[in-house]
């Protein structure tokens, strides 16, 4: 066991010096493996950034009313009895002066053209009042003031700004019959409605033909469990057709809407892996081939075909782990915080920010690994199977 | 012997060295064909040969359209037939039990849809009675459904005046697949039925579907209506069918990028494989290059033997790689609906072929001028 370890040490050793010799063919492989990582990567940080986004947005304070299996305000129509009612709910949180902190909002769709190519995308547009602003603890206004809430006047989010043209301060922009001047830029910091432009409920309910009620309706609550409160309000009514929750949990069940990039980054992944582990093959049997006397000679002097075979898959495993770790860094450095765009559940565009975690890395990592065990087998098997009868045919 | 059999000798002199890098080219190509048709797929929508359009609100398609609006698109000239659409949102018992299904004006609308296999008296009982569904084959299949059976079908956005959220219907027909795939897993109501429970947007319409009277008069139609219905309190946006649906497509992720993105990595990693093992197969034949060059080969004619074997293995790997995509597509499209405008197009194949002849020069370049200038002296004293 000892003199295997010796052997061993031995044969790493030797593999490691030789790759000097085989430089480029070694880089090719470190390359090929890492370009797979990386494209892996990219796909992953859609869905992480994406998911970021959606858990960063919305607090467990806030209870959140929509029409029953509306899932989405964009479905959801609350009438305005529904709201008179909700406003009775048990457990809603008072400002200083008193007044019942709560948020009815109408959310409708629009078309906006984007900076990047010009074509139409879904905007979302929220009908606010006031308090609106205060159940987002951290909006914040960038420039310029807030929208008179009965003028047809806008803000924008700052994400809403960067991705479509026309919607800078002091411009206006037409929706349907309707010129709508933009105020201010706004901004609540990692969340959706950076995404969104807002303006007053009155002249969003009016000039889209929404009086007879609002799309959804938020209230600041007193604590964590005043949310259940309200929901057993709400099932106690039988006026009330509504699902509640908070609003933490609203957003957070926006997160699987990304599934179907994952299925297909891992999709393309593994296709380009199989390319990857072919050249990686070919590569290690060259190596073998280069080497063949080197290996032939260490047989003879009485190194095991053992030896040889873990010096093969060694080095395939190190350059593939190279490889992956460069990818990696590549994936990293280029697509972390890079801006990314997507449809969230209410259809519209939400911007966010790719984002890879370590868990991801990791993964990638262990797929060029992998690429790597699977790469380096066949050619190990040939490294042990070498005659020392070699030495002295060459 | 012929330069030929000299590239076939050359590519079959180590088979495992030469299937392992066909391997590698094949990848990079179906990689890059199905993306690219995909793409393509998704561009062409815009220009297609369909006669169908779809008209809705020009702020969004979830703003609603008068529905008399179908009425008066249908006097334009160059309209065909015309029916209004208005999502249901529906679902079955239980709202992860999604219904795909649309209210619609019955008669036209079957009109617009000739492909939808149904036979006449399938047809008839369908427009017969205003609480009729018409079922795909798929979507009956896949609840169970039979011709007769009354079913409660919800919604999760549409309020009747009475506060429920279900429509009764009776499943009047089924049809089935047409010769172009007609997606089969959607149901369809009467717009009437739907509309006159519903509480709030009475008389209004999310798209109108358009079917022209050719597919040449596409453009004029979709200017003669967004114009008819300019400065009104509802203006419209005509787009045809294919981009409509587009739109949701690249809307979700920049398909343009990824698609690019991936087939570079996959080109460049084929590049970099191809180029350095054919560097190594030259350097290790350089004895034999000596010999062919003392037996009278000329440079060039040792240069054209090394380059078309590079040439010959990634138009090889190339187009098993095209053909597989082409089979991969010729079966998403059976498969799925979703998939029902994919096609390997004359542009994603023809780009294919180039980059083909690209992968082959480049990777072949290299090797072929190093066999060039082999010096027959030193390579033969060596061996």
């Amino acid at each position: 066991m000892i003199s295997f370890i010796r052997q061993l040490g031995a044969v790493l050793q030797l593999t490691i010096t030789s790759l000097r010799s085989r430089i480029w063919s070694s880089v090719t492989t470190v390359v090929s493996i890492a370009l797979v990582i990386a494209t892996l990567l990219g796909f992953l940080s859609m869905t992480s950034g994406f998911e970021k986004t959606m858990l960063g947005t919305g607090s467990d304070e806030t209870a959140v009313v929509i029409s029953k299996n509306a899932a989405t305000e964009l479905n959801s129509a609350l009438p305005l009895e529904t709201v008179r009612l909700l406003e009775q709910a048990p457990g809603i949180s008072r400002s200083k002066e008193g007044r019942l902190l709560i948020s009815p909002e109408v959310f409708v769709m629009v078309d906006a053209p984007r900076r990047s190519d010009g074509s139409d995308a879904n905007l979302s547009l929220r009908g606010i009042t006031h308090d609106a602003i205060t159940l987002q603890s951290d909006f914040k206004l960038l420039s310029g003031r807030l929208p008179g809430f009965d003028a047809a006047e806008l803000i924008v989010g700052q994400r809403a700004a960067e991705t479509y043209l026309g919607f800078d301060e002091g411009k206006t922009v037409r929706f349907g019959a309707t010129e709508w001047t933009i105020v201010g830029v706004f901004t609540v910091p990692g969340s959706v409605f950076e995404s969104e432009v807002w303006a007053g409920i009155l002249p969003v309910q009016s000039l889209f033909e929404r009086t007879g009620g609002v799309s959804i309706f938020k209230a600041k609550v007193e604590n964590t469990q005043a949310v259940q409160a309200i929901a057993d309000y709400a099932d106690a009514d039988p006026r009330l057709n509504v699902d509640v929750m908070s609003e933490k949990a609203y957003f957070a069940s926006e997160v699987g809407g990304m599934s179907a990039m994952v299925s297909f980054g891992w999709s393309i992944a593994i296709v380009l892996a199989i390319g990857a582990v072919a050249g990686a093959v070919n590569a290690l049997y060259g190596s073998i081939d280069d080497r063949k006397r080197e290996l032939a000679t260490l047989r003879a002097i009485g190194f095991s075909g053992w030896s040889a075979f873990f010096g093969a898959m060694f080095e395939a495993v190190l350059l593939a782990g190279l490889g992956g770790l460069l990818g990696a860094s590549l994936a990293f450095l280029l697509l972390d915080g890079a801006s990314a765009t997507t449809l969230g559940g209410n259809f519209t565009q939400v911007a966010f920010n790719l984002s890879l975690e370590p868990v991801q890395l990791v993964t990638g990592v262990l797929l060029a690994v992998a690429i790597g065990l699977m790469g380096g087998f066949a050619p190990a098997i040939r490294a042990a199977r070498i005659s020392p009868l070699v030495v002295s045919a060459g | 012997m012929t330069e030929f059999s000299l590239i076939i000798s050359g590519l079959a002199r180590k088979k495992l060295r030469t299937a392992l890098l066909l391997v590698s080219v094949f990848i990079a190509f179906f990689v890059f064909a199905v993306l690219a048709a995909f793409q393509h797929s998704l561009a062409r929508g815009q220009t297609s040969g369909e006669t169908r359009l779809i008209a809705a609100n020009k702020i969004s398609f979830t703003q609603s359209l008068p529905v008399s609006y179908s009425n008066r698109i249908r006097t334009l000239p160059g309209v065909k037939e015309v029916s209004h659409a208005q999502w249901f949102g529906g679902y079955v018992n239980d709202p992860r039990n999604a219904v795909v299904a649309y209210a619609v004006d019955p008669e036209p609308f079957l009109n617009i849809n000739s492909d939808m296999l149904l036979d006449r008296d399938a047809r008839e009982s369908f427009l017969g009675r205003r609480d009729s569904l018409l079922v795909g084959r798929d979507l009956a299949d896949e609840h169970g459904w039979s011709l007769g059976q009354q079913i409660p079908l919800s919604t999760t956005i549409w309020r009747r005046t009475d506060g429920s959220y279900t429509w009764p219907v009776v499943i009047r027909s089924i049809f089935e697949a047409g010769e172009d795939a007609t997606p089969t897993n959607t149901a369809f109501m009467h717009f009437e039925y739907f509309d006159d429970a519903r509480a709030f947007t009475q008389d209004r319409v999310g798209t109108i579907l358009i079917e022209t009277e050719s597919s040449d008069l596409n453009a004029t139609v979709v200017s003669a209506v967004d114009e008819f219905f300019a400065n009104s309190s509802a203006e419209v946006k005509t787009v045809p069918e294919a981009a409509f649906a587009a739109a949701f497509v690249t809307q979700r992720a920049n398909v343009g990028f990824i698609v690019v993105a991936v087939s570079v990595a996959g080109l460049v990693t084929v590049l970099l494989i191809v180029g350095n093992t054919m560097a190594g197969a030259i350097r290790e034949r350089r004895s034999e290059i000596a010999v062919l060059k003392t037996l009278g080969f000329t440079e060039a004619r040792i240069g054209r033997i090394v380059l078309g074997e590079t040439l010959l293995l990634s138009i090889i790997g190339g187009m098993l790689g095209l053909g597989a995509a082409w089979l991969l597509i010729e079966a998403a499209r059976e498969a799925d609906p979703f998939f029902a405008t994919l096609y390997m197009t004359g542009p994603v194949a023809l780009a294919g072929i180039g980059m083909m002849l690209a992968l082959g020069t480049a990777t072949g370049a290299g090797p072929a001028i190093g066999a060039m200038r082999v010096d027959v002296i030193t390579a033969l004293r060596r061996a």
